[in-house]
């Protein structure tokens, strides 16, 4: 019996990736003893945790059989707009007040409702016109790439709030300068938020469904339109609250934010093992594999070898992981 | 009446639909608003550097991407490949190398990569978009490692062989580029393999239906292989023709050419599920995209826009191909 939990354990990936990250933590310490200090998790956290909200909104879009690639984008574009309004109706003209925080909770607000706006339009190509995910998403990437460049003409903006600026810097210090970031505790609030919805409501398991096999779930009278639409809906408000977060860590709206950031995310969901052909995945993996690819990415920087293999690294480990899933995969389907 | 007038407008609506006429329409009504807007548009000058700078460059990828795309796939690491090949190309012309190794290491790059892209595909059952966008990262990795994100130029300090390819390349015989021609000359060749010949008839076959293609006796790996492969011949041949016209190459030169490329073959009637479509809509295509961009320059609006018009024309592709689907074939995909 005892064995045969063991035996369980093995198979699972979410225990593999977490070898491998304890393993990349005991090699790297010996390496460079400035590696495994709680000043590098922090910072590892920090970065992770941008990544990591936009990774909870698209495992639910990718279990739900879809996927998109129009994130990072799509944060860039939030962060420009989000920073404008705060900029151009001086938080809801409450700037410089007491109640600033106010202005600039209804201005993120706004964003968000642009970000689900967003999101609307990827369901409508997805969903109602049926669309391949892939190509839709990269339309909509193109688009948005371009929209936060003509917003401001490719400018900065700032200088932003007060308000936001002091709540980016909050979090639980741990002595010294070391603290884990707010928004690394708000990744953690919507994991949790996201692992209870997944697990234990009858949404969670129509999402599944739809991502099991959309016929079978339509059939069975899950609303699969109004699933998935509501999951891409989601996933954008998230991205934007991620480019007006990222954009007040990094003080300004800068078009920059978002580059490229959806292969990390695809890569931090697919190490997760949220399978791209959907229908599986949990948060606990996902929380474990973004662990693992920023420790590997916060690695490379730390063992000095040129920081521009991290691109090559992060194809390469996604290539690696698709390929042992679908190998798997086609396994279990022949020995059916 | 009423039962008459219908029939004519659907037949007028199956001529729109014909592939080469629904990519010519958006190219007329282009270079009409262009010429209205700014006379500058019809001047031979112009026309010339739409040929010369903007065809040349992606419409050579396009080819490789429409035989990939009608073949059941799509490869969306062409650009970086040919950024990661030009790169090498003038870091082994810097290294003193004769052009003959900087000409085969081109080709080895592109078709190596072709074929990991292949055996992800085709050995391993991964998706085209995911094999290929993991393959972009490992290129777009790699030409900036070559020379630590900095761009590299062969005009000085290479062997004279390397200078007098760059002077030929930059030559132009009737008043065209190497490159306008060489992508003139492909498109027709292109056209009369998937035309004229099994081989094309089979790539038609494999992308319309990969099943019946492999029970009628095709082997259908071969030919997906081989269209991959093409791909890769024509970013060698993209490569070595931008990087002789331009004497150096940027460490993401190609890299934003390959949804433009995807966008031309979609608007140019290739559709994105395959097994439909010519090279002469490609060309259509690649012309339409081209003078998109040229007419946002002419008019000076903001450039950023020819992002928005990719996203734009990249879904209208799509959506246009499904209307095409339920309307010719008369049914409901």
């Amino acid at each position: 019996m005892k064995t045969n939990a063991f035996k369980g354990l093995l198979r699972r990936s979410e225990f593999l990736v977490f070898c491998v990250l304890v393993a990349i933590w005991v090699l790297l310490s010996s390496i460079n003893h400035n590696y495994a200090t709680l000043n590098n998790l922090c910072a590892i956290m920090k970065t992770l945790s941008f990544y990591g909200i936009i990774a909870v909104g698209l495992s639910f879009v990718i279990i739900q059989g879809d996927s998109d690639i129009s994130t990072g984008a799509s944060a860039g574009f939030s962060a420009v707009l989000g920073t404008a309004i705060m900029l151009e109706t001086r938080c809801m003209g409450m700037l410089d007040t007491p109640q600033e925080w106010l202005g600039v909770l209804l201005c993120l607000l706004l964003t968000m409702a642009c970000g689900a706006l967003i999101g609307l339009g990827n369901a409508a190509m997805v969903v109602r016109f049926n669309m391949p995910p892939f190509i839709a998403t990269v339309a909509m990437q193109y688009v948005l790439n371009g929209l936060k460049m003509v917003i401001t003409d490719g400018a900065y903006v700032y200088p932003l709030p007060n308000a936001l600026l002091s709540f980016v810097k909050q979090g639980i210090p741990l002595g010294g300068n070391k603290k884990i970031a707010v928004s690394f505790l708000i990744l953690l609030a919507l994991l949790a938020v996201a692992h209870y919805i997944l697990t234990y409501t009858t949404y969670g398991r129509s999402v599944y469904a739809t991502g099991g096999n959309r016929v079978m779930a339509q059939l069975s009278g899950v609303r699969t339109s109004y699933v998935r639409t509501r999951n891409y809906m989601v996933l954008h408000a998230l991205v934007a609250l991620v480019g007006v977060l990222n954009a007040g860590y990094l003080k300004q709206g800068s078009p920059g934010i978002g580059n490229d950031w959806h292969m990390v995310i695809m890569a931090a969901c697919a190490i997760g093992g949220i399978k791209f052909s959907g229908g599986s995945g949990n948060m606990i993996g996902l929380l474990i594999g973004l662990f693992t690819l920023f420790s590997i990415n916060s690695a490379i920087a730390y063992v000095g070898i040129n920081t521009f293999l991290q691109d090559v690294f992060i194809g390469l480990v996604l290539m690696l992981i698709v390929v042992i899933d679908r190998v798997r995969s086609n396994r279990k389907v022949r020995a059916q | 009446m009423a039962e008459k007038k219908e029939a004519g407008s659907g037949k007028l609506l199956k001529f729109i639909l014909i592939p080469e006429v629904t990519s010519l329409i958006p190219v007329l009504v282009v270079a009409v608003v262009a010429t209205l807007l700014n006379p500058v548009f019809l001047t031979g000058g112009n026309l010339r550097t739409l040929g010369t700078s903007l065809i040349a460059s992606w419409g050579l990828l396009a080819i490789g991407q429409a035989f990939v795309i009608i073949s059941g796939g799509i490869d969306v690491s062409l650009g970086t490949t040919l950024s990661f090949a030009g790169m090498m190309f003038c870091s082994l012309a810097r290294g003193n190398m004769p052009l003959s190794v900087c000409i085969l290491a081109v080709f080895a790059i592109c078709i190596g990569m072709s074929l990991l892209n292949s055996l992800l595909i085709l050995k391993f059952d991964v998706w085209p978009f995911v094999a290929t966008m993991s393959v972009q990262y490992v290129g777009k990795g790699l030409a900036n490692v070559v020379n630590y994100g900095a761009d590299l130029s062969i005009s000085y300090g290479v062997r004279d062989s390397v200078l007098r390819f760059t002077e030929v390349m930059g030559r132009k015989p009737l008043g065209l580029s190497i490159g306008c021609i060489t992508f003139l000359a492909m498109i027709c060749l292109a056209q009369f393999i998937l035309k004229m010949t099994a081989f094309g008839r089979e790539v038609y076959a494999v992308g319309d239906n990969k099943r019946v293609a492999k029970v009628a006796g095709i082997r259908v790996w071969r030919v997906r292989t081989l269209c991959f492969v093409i791909a890769g011949i024509m970013t060698a041949v993209a490569t070595i023709i931008w990087v002789g016209y331009y004497s150096g190459c940027t460490p993401t030169q190609g890299n934003p050419w390959v949804f433009i490329t995807v966008a031309a073959v979609a608007m140019g009637g290739v559709s994105l599920k395959g097994g439909s479509g010519s090279l002469f809509g490609v060309f259509f295509g690649v012309l339409l995209m081209a003078l998109v961009y040229n007419l946002i320059t002419l008019l000076g609006i903001n450039a950023n826009y020819q992002n928005v018009f990719i996203g734009v024309f990249l879904a209208l592709a799509v959506v246009l191909d499904t209307v095409r689907r339920e309307k010719t074939l008369g049914k409901n995909i």
